[in-house]
């Protein structure tokens, strides 16, 4: 069965999922893009990650027992000075305290900011049928209210991925409506494949992937996963 | 993966038994053994009942056994409790396939462990099973109808297309409206439970007949879903194959889990999982019947680029605007055709795309097969679509056959005054040339090969300039 550390650590602790920092570590070696970040659980380490990757910066708790970090004001987008960001780590901190259960916190992850692009979404899951399928589609309303959006089962190639892009109805955005740049849509195919790949030789241990914003820069500029939410098959390895 | 040959000796069987031959008209037994040799079936036929001595003028045996010849296949029409038994002496009798029409399998709770047994069977001896709860199948090139539905009471001179239904009936119906459009079968067969063999495993079978250009299914379950990706990219690489595969809405998935009692997959998957296969779908029967006349009967579509001609005005703007609709692009003609056409067509028509051709084209038997080769052969369209109120003449008919059979593009013609032109249709249906009651329908027909064409040629199929309103 192949593995990667991250998900052996996981699955050793009896985890239902990855924290944010370890699914991007997890992204990132199979070949995807992910923003550049320092995990940090002191003031001092704080003023020296920002001062590696450089203001403005998102800080976010990271745990690999709470999803939707944003709803329970563990996010703190935008810090553009360091009093911001000491700010935004107290706060945070404090925040998180609050969470019931009580949550396992690695610590605070430091973000570069991307701050121009299109936020899309890419994904994955296992299809008790077909197995592995990986999905594309457009941020905000567009998947989640619209259903917009297009799917492959795996194995997916760059030919079928730019296909996924450009059949979604929102496109257009995409190909530089109401005077945006055409973003990078071989990137945006890059990651799919990847992500594809990915899910072929870790299909047995994962389970879901959710990549939320996939943030798309303009044509020759790349696609960077800005946000990582990986779910375990089962627990404590196999599929269920 | 299935051998062929034992699948040969399924379909082209020399010698056919009827397990379970009744003499009462209402039983299966009765009426599948009159079937096969009203046909004119020209194999050995022999019934099975040990209550009976003769039956419809042939000699009834007690059991397989009794047979002096070997016997390729079995038909068993018997209660669920007595199918195994039945099973086992077709094993002994090595027996190639056996069509169990007998209910009360899989599809039932209670007989779910009767089917596994079948299975246990089937597997240990290589003895293949189609059913069990069908309808039994057809096969037209050797006039062996091994089934009792009586919508085969007529059968087709054999055809290009091949078609597996999971459904009972729905299997009669296809067969009806697309045979009676002047496409015919090579076989056709209802699947049921498909305990052993399933709709893919028949489907790569058909794929495998020069004689087949066409495969068509209707399914309510995908079994082997794990396979059927790679193995209907192969199917498709040389046939086209379209599946109405239904029970996408969740009212729609309870009624086919019982119906054959298996679970519904995600439908955006299959969905994705027929794009990326190139198998195109069907959503409904009208759909399922254009599409299969479509591809079994037309060229290949090498671009989007469509040509309307009709004699009446109005029908050819409701044509050009559900063309657009469905991706397709009406392009201005040559001006070399318009010119040509404007010699035929008179002032108060129009001789550019859409062509208003006005009844007046009808007057003479030539002018609408002219008009068709000069659109035929238009370097700026890929297919044609011809819209004909009533064409009486047979003559005109005639002509107008020829012109659409010479075309090396799609044409498609559509007939909306019905049955009022009476010999003019029949001539064209039977001579194999499907007419579509409406724009609509044959629009159906036009997806279909847009979906085969782009899936064939990706980039090379030719995409024009869609005209918006």
């Amino acid at each position: 069965m192949r593995t990667h550390p991250v998900l052996s650590a996981a699955f050793a602790q009896g985890r239902h999922a990855l924290s944010e920092h370890e699914g991007k570590q997890l992204l990132s070696s199979y070949g995807l893009t992910v923003t550049r970040e320092l995990l940090v659980d002191s003031k001092a380490s704080l003023r020296r990650a920002v001062d590696e990757i450089g203001l403005p910066v998102a800080l976010k708790i990271d745990s690999p027992d709470i999803a939707h970090k944003s709803d329970l004001g563990l996010v703190r987008l935008d810090c553009g000075s360091i009093t911001a960001c000491e700010r935004a780590y107290d706060e945070i901190r404090f925040a998180v305290r609050r969470v019931s259960p009580p949550a396992r916190v690695n610590g605070v992850l430091v973000q570069e900011m991307v701050s121009t692009g299109v936020e899309c979404i890419i994904g994955a899951k296992q299809d008790p049928h077909f197995g592995p399928v990986v999905l594309f589609g457009l941020g905000g309303v567009f998947v989640e209210v619209m259903r917009d959006m297009a799917l492959r089962v795996c194995p997916v190639d760059m030919a079928d991925a730019r296909a996924m892009v450009t059949e979604i109805k929102g496109y257009a955005l995409l190909a530089g409506a109401r005077g945006r740049q055409v973003a990078d849509v071989d990137a945006i195919a890059r990651a799919i494949v990847s992500l594809g790949r990915m899910m072929e030789d870790l299909g047995d241990v994962i389970g879901e992937v959710d990549v939320n914003p996939l943030i798309v820069l303009p044509h020759g500029s790349g696609a960077v996963c800005a946000d990582a939410l990986v779910t375990l098959a089962g627990n404590n390895g196999g599929v269920e | 993966m299935t051998s062929s040959s034992a699948l040969d000796r399924l379909f082209h069987p020399s010698s056919v038994a009827v397990i379970g031959a009744s003499s009462s008209p209402k039983k299966f037994g009765f009426v599948i053994t009159e079937m096969l040799l009203r046909h004119g079936y020209q194999g050995s036929v022999y019934p099975i009942n040990p209550s009976l001595d003769r039956l419809c003028g042939l000699p009834v045996y007690s059991s397989l056994a009794d047979i002096p010849g070997p016997v390729d296949v079995a038909a068993i029409c018997l209660p669920a409790e007595s199918v195994l038994e039945a099973f086992s002496e077709c094993v002994a009798k090595q027996v190639g396939g056996v069509v169990i029409i007998s209910s009360g399998f899989g599809e039932t709770n209670v007989g779910v462990d009767l089917q596994d047994e079948l299975i246990r069977l089937s597997r240990q001896s290589g003895v293949r099973i189609i059913g069990p709860n069908c309808e039994g199948f057809v096969c037209f090139r050797d006039k062996l109808a091994l089934t009792f539905s009586m919508m085969f009471e007529s059968l087709s001179r054999s055809g290009p297309v091949a078609y597996v239904s999971q459904s009972g009936a729905y299997t009669g119906i296809i067969y009806r409206r697309v045979a009676g459009n002047g496409l015919g079968f090579n076989t056709v067969v209802s699947s049921g439970n498909e305990a052993d063999l399933t709709s893919l495993d028949l489907y790569e079978y058909f794929a495998t007949d020069p004689e087949t250009s066409v495969i068509v299914g209707y399914q309510e379950q995908i079994k082997q879903s794990r396979t059927f990706l790679e193995r209907m990219r192969r199917i498709t690489r040389d046939k086209a194959v379209v599946i109405n595969k239904v029970g996408w809405t969740s009212p729609g998935q309870k009624a086919a889990q019982s119906h054959t009692g298996a679970l519904a997959a995600t439908d955006r998957v299959i969905d994705a999982v027929f794009r990326q296969s190139g198998v195109v779908r069907a959503r409904h029967v009208d759909e399922l019947v254009d599409m299969t006349l479509a591809l079994g009967s037309q060229p290949l579509l090498r671009g989007n680029r469509v040509a309307i001609l009709s004699t009446a005005g109005g029908l050819a703007v409701e044509t050009a605007d559900h063309l657009v609709m469905s991706g397709l692009d009406i392009p201005a003609l040559e001006e070399d055709t318009v010119a040509k056409l404007g010699k035929i067509v008179p002032y108060y028509g129009s001789p550019d795309n859409p062509v208003d051709l006005t009844s007046s084209v009808l007057r003479n038997p030539e002018w609408p097969a002219q008009c068709i080769r000069l659109a035929a052969r238009d370097n700026n369209v890929d297919s044609a679509i011809v819209l004909l109120t009533a064409m009486k003449d047979e003559t005109a008919a005639q002509y107008v056959l020829e012109a659409i059979r010479e075309s090396p593009k799609p044409v498609f013609l559509c007939w909306t005054a019905g049955d009022v032109a009476g010999d003019a249709l029949s001539y064209l249906r039977d001579n194999g040339l499907p007419v579509y009651p409406s724009p609509l329908r044959a629009i159906n027909g036009f997806r279909a090969l847009m979906s085969r064409g782009k899936y064939v040629l990706r980039d090379d199929f030719v995409l024009g300039q869609a005209r918006k309103g």
